[in-house]
């Protein structure tokens, strides 16, 4: 008896670890450190502000009890963004009845994609527009803000292709770091930040 | 047992829809081939528009700093010439769209190809004249 006790224990013992080890690790802070009153912190997004397709200006502040994917798009560019626009779709699809997840595009071309041209762009992609913000704003702010989001840790701002066309999905975390990123244009990356967000959210339930 | 053959407006037939089609398809060949060659010359610009904007802001920030009329002159006619190309390679963006009628696609293209060349032209210019001033008003 006493032998089958410690042979269920120790199989136990086996199963609980072995589990343990298949939670996935925390997802790293990406980018480089901020310096916030002499002290060294993770990198953070700064604070933004845009307008959405009703006309109405919102924050990063709004999207402090969500963890969120952004892009950055135009609706006339030709190559790269149809592909970026249906992988965050896929996304979007995984966390549709997902309160805890939301999406924002920004547009690089503010002049063109005005807020009313914005909200037919979303109703074409059927998509629901308090879920997946598409925010305008001022062109300089936006590019700045790039900077601000494709910081992860190892890209070259003036490398070819750089800003405008990296076309990277981002997830950023309730307060502002971003935790992961994949490419819009290869689908084959989508089902890794699909999980990424999983475990992202997993971190604040344990918390 | 009697296998029939196939009398000659069946073979004529067949011919013929082979021919159609054969030339459908190096017909559309030869316009894909054409339109990916328009693409591809955005496609080699359009990732340097990220640094055009940078050029801008830096001429605009030595603008700021400038008394000289002239210098100021030059400097405003840089930016302009800038926010030109980069308006025009938006502008050729938001009006791309490739006519689905086979006739009207040919000449479409051509015109396409001369109006992102200019582009292009424009986008390096730019940049480039951007970049001497740049170098030339930056003190030191």
């Amino acid at each position: 008896m006493i032998r089958y006790s410690i042979v269920i224990i120790t199989a136990i013992s086996i199963f609980m670890v072995s589990c343990k080890e298949k939670t996935p690790p925390a997802l790293p802070k990406l980018g480089f450190k901020k310096i916030v009153d002499g002290e060294e912190v993770d990198h953070f997004v700064k604070d933004w502000s845009f307008m959405n397709t009703d006309s109405a200006i919102v924050t990063n502040k709004d999207l402090s009890d969500v963890v969120y994917v952004s892009d950055f798009f135009f609706r006339s560019c030709p190559t790269i963004c149809p592909k970026v626009a249906r992988e965050m779709k896929r996304v979007y699809k995984a966390y549709e009845d997902n309160p805890q997840v939301k999406f924002v595009s920004f547009t690089l071309d503010p002049k063109r994609d005005t807020p009313q041209k914005l909200k037919e762009y979303a109703a074409n992609l059927q998509v629901d527009t308090d879920k997946w913000w598409f925010l305008h704003g001022d062109k300089d702010e936006t590019f700045d803000l790039t900077s601000e989001y494709m910081q992860i840790g190892y890209e070259d701002e003036d490398a070819p292709g750089g800003l405008d066309h990296s076309g990277k999905l981002i997830l950023t975390d309730k307060e502002g770091h971003i935790r992961s990123f994949s490419e819009g244009t290869d689908p084959d990356e989508t089902p890794k930040l699909i999980k990424d967000i999983k475990t992202l959210l997993k971190e604040y339930e344990e918390k | 047992m009697m296998v029939s053959k196939p009398n000659k407006a069946q073979s004529m037939k067949k011919l013929l829809i082979f021919i159609c089609l054969a030339s459908l398809f190096s017909a559309c060949r030869e316009k894909s081939t054409l339109e990916q060659e328009v693409i591809a010359v955005h496609d080699e610009v359009m990732p340097k528009l990220g640094e055009l904007n940078k050029d801008r802001r830096n001429l605009q920030e030595i603008l700021k700093n400038t008394t000289d009329e002239n210098v100021k002159a030059e400097l405003l006619q840089a930016i302009t010439a800038l926010e030109k190309a980069d308006d025009g390679m938006m502008d050729w963006m938001a009006d791309w769209k490739v006519p689905s009628n086979m006739e009207e696609q040919k000449p479409y293209l051509e015109k396409e190809m001369i109006r992102i060349k200019k582009v292009k032209t424009d986008m390096l210019e730019s940049m480039e004249n951007a970049k001497i001033l740049k170098e030339k008003y930056t003190t030191k």
